[in-house]
């Protein structure tokens, strides 16, 4: 979590007076995990890009607008996520090009390292980013929340709106079959 | 199992550091973001002691009833009003806290009771008027019409608190008029000292505010002198009538001899001469020397006998 739970129902509060700068300072803390978590959902960065800013954008209308009290910055932002990508994809007919090319692309953009580091990483990352992106969205999200945010089991019921129990449960099939998926793509 | 839960897991952790977005398009979008905002945004309100409370008592509701909370409560209640005061106290016209301040200035001047005082703190507002002022005229991101919208509005409360002083002038020279009349004890002698001093500082203050307003208005532009040159004429007068006021008001105290207070004995003597003294003064208000020094022999020469 990026910050003590005190601090963020402070950055709440400003942000509910409407105060850009508390504003700022949410699209600072959170735009990388939000970003992240987008992109394992969408097929290109331009995509997760786009659906990153929306997420923002509908925070802050969000906080203007309604006057319930909100209790978690973290889920409101997560779940925020959550449902745009669902509306991305309801919207827009899925276009049918091959998603490890994709992968590799998005790879190669996003990384500064040395040559030889690059190659071994990327060796590595394309592994697991192809299990990921193999995954049934369910288990992948919760990966992505759990190993990736590391974000608390209790979090995660919040955002996902589901039992502590239902999400260990989950928890423990992902892995299992992303246990499985490393095998059968190394084989 | 759990081995390879472990290397998986730090597989996952590895993308982490390795899936970011780019910092141009952060950036960017960041921009972008701030700008639709602000477009939307309305006045910002910084957060009210009542707000934080709220907060405070969201988030401590378990303990909230533990004597040391309560204490740090009550305690919280008295700084945090504070706060907003001071919050208030720095604000400027056309932030949201400026009326805040006004009415909390008025208040206090409706607290204090002794008109004397009233008007000494109706100076101080005056002062922080010109100060206000200083502070806009520097703000130079605004744009000409809010700049001059702003120093309308402290000019405006400028003159109204000279107009104020000087109506508190006349009150103190009508009211001291009445007191000559009664037997004068030495409180009574003391209390025209003090507003003979305070005639006396109101009226250089006043001096100064009209100057400082004349030299204040000379930095703005030629547009913006335009648009305040009306309402900066008549404080500027208000200010020369409240100088000239508070000094006659002097004049007039200092005539019936605002003298060291005789001791309790001589009271008696020293009405009396209160009593000549007045007589005078009445016929001939700009005589003043020679009837103060007149009346500071007599009293000497009272003194020995007593």
């Amino acid at each position: 979590m990026p910050t003590s739970k005190f601090q963020e129902k402070l950055l709440l509060l400003r942000l509910k007076k409407k105060d850009p700068e508390a504003f700022a300072q949410v699209y600072d803390l959170y735009v990388t995990p939000i970003y992240r978590f987008i992109y394992f959902k969408v097929s290109t960065r331009h995509d997760a890009e786009d659906l990153t800013s929306e997420v923002f954008l509908r925070i802050w209308q969000y906080v203007n607008e309604v006057n319930d009290p909100i209790e978690n910055l973290n889920a409101l932002l997560y779940k925020t996520a959550r449902n745009l990508v669902i509306d991305f994809y309801r919207q827009r007919s899925k276009k049918g090009y091959s998603q490890d090319t994709e992968t590799l692309n998005n790879v190669k953009d996003n990384r500064q390292q040395s040559l030889l580091a690059q190659i071994e990483t990327e060796f590595e990352v394309k592994n697991i980013e192809k299990v990921l992106r193999q995954m049934k969205d369910d288990y992948r999200e919760i990966i992505i929340l759990r190993f990736i945010e590391e974000l608390s089991i209790s979090e995660i019921a919040k955002i996902l709106d589901k039992s502590k129990g239902s999400i260990r449960v989950l928890l423990h099939r992902a892995l299992k079959l992303a246990r499985q998926l490393l095998n059968d793509n190394g084989k | 199992m759990t081995m390879e839960n472990n290397s998986l897991k730090k597989e996952f952790k590895k993308i982490k550091q390795n899936i970011f977005p780019r910092p141009d398009w952060v950036d960017l979008s960041r921009e972008i973001l701030l700008q639709q905002i602000s477009a939307q945004k309305e006045d910002q309100a910084k957060i009210s002691f009542f707000d934080f409370s709220n907060l405070f008592i969201q988030f401590f509701r378990q303990r909230l009833l533990e004597p040391a909370v309560v204490m740090i409560l009550v305690l919280a209640t008295f700084l945090g009003s504070t706060l907003v005061i001071n919050a208030a106290f720095y604000s400027l016209p056309g932030e949201s806290l400026y009326p805040v301040k006004i009415a909390l200035e008025k208040a206090h001047v409706a607290l204090i009771s002794d008109t004397q005082k009233k008007v000494e703190l109706k100076m101080e507002f005056a002062e922080k008027r010109i100060n206000e002022f200083d502070k806009i005229v520097q703000q130079t991101e605004n744009n000409p019409a809010e700049k001059t919208k702003k120093i309308q509005q402290v000019v405006q409360e400028l003159r109204n608190n000279v107009i104020e002083v000087n109506n508190h002038l006349t009150q103190l020279s009508q009211s001291f008029k009445q007191t000559d009349k009664q037997t004068d004890s030495a409180e009574v002698i003391k209390d025209k000292e003090q507003k003979v001093q305070m005639a006396l500082d109101i009226s250089s203050k006043t001096e100064e505010l009209a100057k400082s307003i004349g030299e204040k208005v000379a930095g703005l532009s030629e547009a913006e002198q335009l648009e305040v040159e009306q309402i900066v004429s008549e404080t500027v007068q208000s200010a020369q009538k409240a100088s000239l006021s508070a000094q006659q008001l002097a004049e007039e105290v200092q005539s019936t001899g605002a003298a060291t207070a005789p001791a309790d004995g001589e009271i008696q003597g020293a009405s009396n001469t209160e009593e000549e003294k007045t007589g005078l003064t009445n016929s001939d208000n700009n005589d003043t020397k020679p009837v103060e020094n007149k009346v500071t022999e007599e009293k000497t020469d009272q003194t020995p006998n007593q």
